[in-house]
């Protein structure tokens, strides 16, 4: 488990999960494991195809039906034992304990129904009432004018950083333990991103909600992660505080991607990347996923290395990790 | 909504004058001349001329044409040359057999296809798909007449469960008039229900792949939910058109299976026409048959404004 002996035990914590889909013997997901405390927001970062996703999905219970099969793994969820596979175990959980919002506000809701009934029929799958005064104060909560008159809107009347309020309103009506939001302002305009990244935070703070934010823009990381996670081609390969992450950050890939974050001060050089794409599950190299674009990898990078601490509450999954960090302090 | 429907309704009059001009032209090519038919025997040209006079048939063909127009809207629709009778009485006394053949056919079909697609969309690629479609497939190929020769032989003959042939209104004993049509319409019911549950198949995997589908499950809600409020509500729009037109097929009349089960609906009034030439018959069946598609397609229009919200603002 990821955690240090003084932390308080996670709100969640995901254990070892993996996916595998029959033809291929190389895991989609492989020994996943992250955890996220009460009142924190864990960023998942990592490129496209990386597998945050899948993993987001995975603990909602929401994978296709042909990719279900192929998950193995366990989460702890506030002090409950749930396997992975375990769908009925995971619906339980959905919309209750676990609310969920998705990247595409435009089609995430249903079009032949008002918004109001959208969000109450979420209260009344878990509780007695109609759900229409709580769909009404939910709506107030997440900033929407006029919220009486709204109730009766169907999606096409509302904007977009609208019904991704709306989206909002309705993971949260049953004020679940944990927000897993899966790149919520990626189709939205940048003014309307930060409100509703501002309105995520905000009413995080209102509770004990813990967040799970997955997102590739690592500027909204800095702004609201408490902890991080780096996902690459299937595996977390380092999680740990914020500041770590970006400070000290312990992998080559984690490495790569803080430098190519244009600085906003300083000289303006040209923008690093990583170079190399991500292997693709037919050519997945043994050992180490990264290692056939590591600019340090060794033959040792042909065992998979362990995501092993590398500093309070620090983890990275690299046979050089806490090593090459002397030898860049030495450099 | 009603801005819609005044929309829609409007669009469907050029349809009407073309449809009424094409069973009008019907009538003008009949052959011979209809006034020699009727003086019979007497060729005076005096008497030929009077009778020309009293159809207007010295008119111009568009005076004749509007003339017709006239009787239609005040729904006189001329007179059989076989029985003598109005052909607006005849189609009014046909088309109560009619309209309840169609509904109980249409109930058959969407109890049994509706949810037959649903269950193989939602069970996709598993035995029960596979099942529902080989019914489906077996539904569309077999042929109703020999349908419903087998039902005869098996249920009227054998188990002399149901009347074999016949018809009884509605109005006179009900039960016995639900009865004698449950196999013709359950015949045709399943030749409709093997269409409607492959267009509901295939409208419902467009939408459980859909993102509010998934929203929804987010919400935790039960699975049949999930399907029926998330999932159907959307599907509904081509499965409600295909119905309609289903049903607008049936009201044209089930030539072959009235014939076997000797019901007196507009399918066999109309083979009976054709055979003996009784074109205003025809013509009046041509046009309420034609009014009936339209109709359905006015009633699917307003299902779609039901269905889908984005329609009815503006």
């Amino acid at each position: 488990m990821v955690m240090t002996p003084n932390s308080p035990a996670p709100l969640m914590d995901l254990q070892d999960l993996s996916l595998t889909i029959a033809p291929h013997p190389t895991p989609l997901l492989d020994g996943v494991s992250l955890h996220v405390n009460r009142g924190e927001t864990l960023c998942i970062v990592g490129e496209s195809g990386c597998g945050k996703s899948l993993t987001s999905l995975a603990v909602m219970g929401l994978l296709a039906p042909k990719l279900q099969t192929g998950i193995a793994g366990r989460m702890r969820f506030d002090g409950q034992d749930v396997a992975l596979s375990d769908q009925e175990a995971l619906a339980r959980l959905r919309g209750t304990r676990i609310g969920m919002i998705f990247q595409e506000p435009m089609s995430s809701l249903n079009p032949a129904h008002r918004i109001g009934d959208q969000i109450a029929e979420g209260w009344r799958r878990h509780n007695k009432g109609d759900g229409r005064e709580q769909a009404l104060a939910m709506l107030r909560r997440v900033g929407i004018p006029a919220p009486e008159r709204r109730m009766r809107d169907y999606p096409h009347q509302m904007s977009g950083g609208m019904r991704q309020r709306v989206m909002i309103a309705m993971a949260l009506v049953n004020n679940p333990d944990l927000l897993i939001a899966d790149e919520p302002t990626t189709a939205l305009d940048v003014t309307i991103q930060a409100q509703i990244l501002d309105l995520i935070g905000q009413l995080q703070s209102e509770g004990r909600m813990a967040t799970i934010l997955i997102t590739h823009d690592l500027g909204v990381v800095a702004e609201i992660a408490t902890s991080v996670a780096v996902m690459y081609a299937g595996r977390v390969v380092e999680q740990g505080p914020v500041e770590a992450i970006f400070q000290d950050p312990q992998h080559p890939y984690t490495i790569g991607l803080m430098s190519s974050v244009p600085p906003l001060r300083g000289a303006r050089t040209r923008l690093s990347t990583v170079p190399g794409i991500v292997p693709s599950i037919e050519t997945m190299p043994q050992g180490c996923r990264f290692a056939t674009r590591c600019p340090f990898a060794q033959p040792v990078c042909g065992t998979t290395p362990p995501l092993a601490p590398v500093g309070p509450g620090h983890h990275a999954a690299c046979h050089f990790a806490p090593l090459n960090i002397t030898q860049q302090g030495a450099a | 909504m009603l801005s819609y429907l005044i929309r829609r309704l409007l669009i469907s009059i050029p349809t009407l004058i073309l449809i009424s001009i094409f069973v009008f032209a019907l009538q003008k090519m009949l052959p011979g001349d209809p006034v020699l038919a009727l003086a019979g025997e007497d060729r005076d040209p005096e008497t030929l001329n009077r009778l020309r006079e009293l159809y207007h048939l010295n008119d111009p063909i568009w005076m004749q044409y509007l003339m017709w127009v006239k009787g239609a809207l005040q729904g006189d629709l001329g007179q059989s040359i076989r029985t003598g009778l109005p052909v607006t009485e005849m189609i009014a006394s046909k088309l109560p057999v009619t309209i309840q053949l169609a509904v109980m056919s249409m109930i058959f079909a969407t109890v049994i296809g509706i949810p037959a697609g649903i269950l193989s969309a939602v069970k996709k690629g598993t035995a029960t798909d596979y099942v529902a479609n080989v019914v489906a497939l077996s539904g569309l190929s077999i042929p109703n007449f020999w349908l419903g020769i087998m039902l005869i032989l098996l249920v009227s003959v054998k188990w002399q469960l149901l009347p074999a042939s016949g018809y009884v209104p509605l109005s006179e004993d009900p039960l016995q008039s639900i009865k004698t049509m449950l196999m013709p319409s359950f015949v045709l019911g399943t030749a409709l229900a093997a269409s409607l549950m492959r267009h509901t198949r295939s409208a419902m995997l467009g939408v459980l792949r859909q993102d509010y589908v998934r929203t929804a499950r987010a919400k935790g809600l039960a699975e049949h939910t999930v399907v029926m409020h998330h999932a159907f509500r959307n599907a509904l729009t081509p499965v409600v058109t295909l119905a309609a037109l289903l049903f607008g097929e049936l009201i044209a009349g089930a030539v072959l299976t009235e014939q076997i089960f000797t019901i007196p609906g507009f399918g066999k009034m109309v083979v009976d026409a054709v055979f003996n030439r009784d074109y205003a018959v025809v013509q009046g069946v041509v046009l309420v048959t034609a009014l009936g598609f339209m109709l359905m397609n006015l009633v699917a229009d307003a299902a779609y404004v039901l269905l889908n919200p984005r329609l009815r603002v503006g």
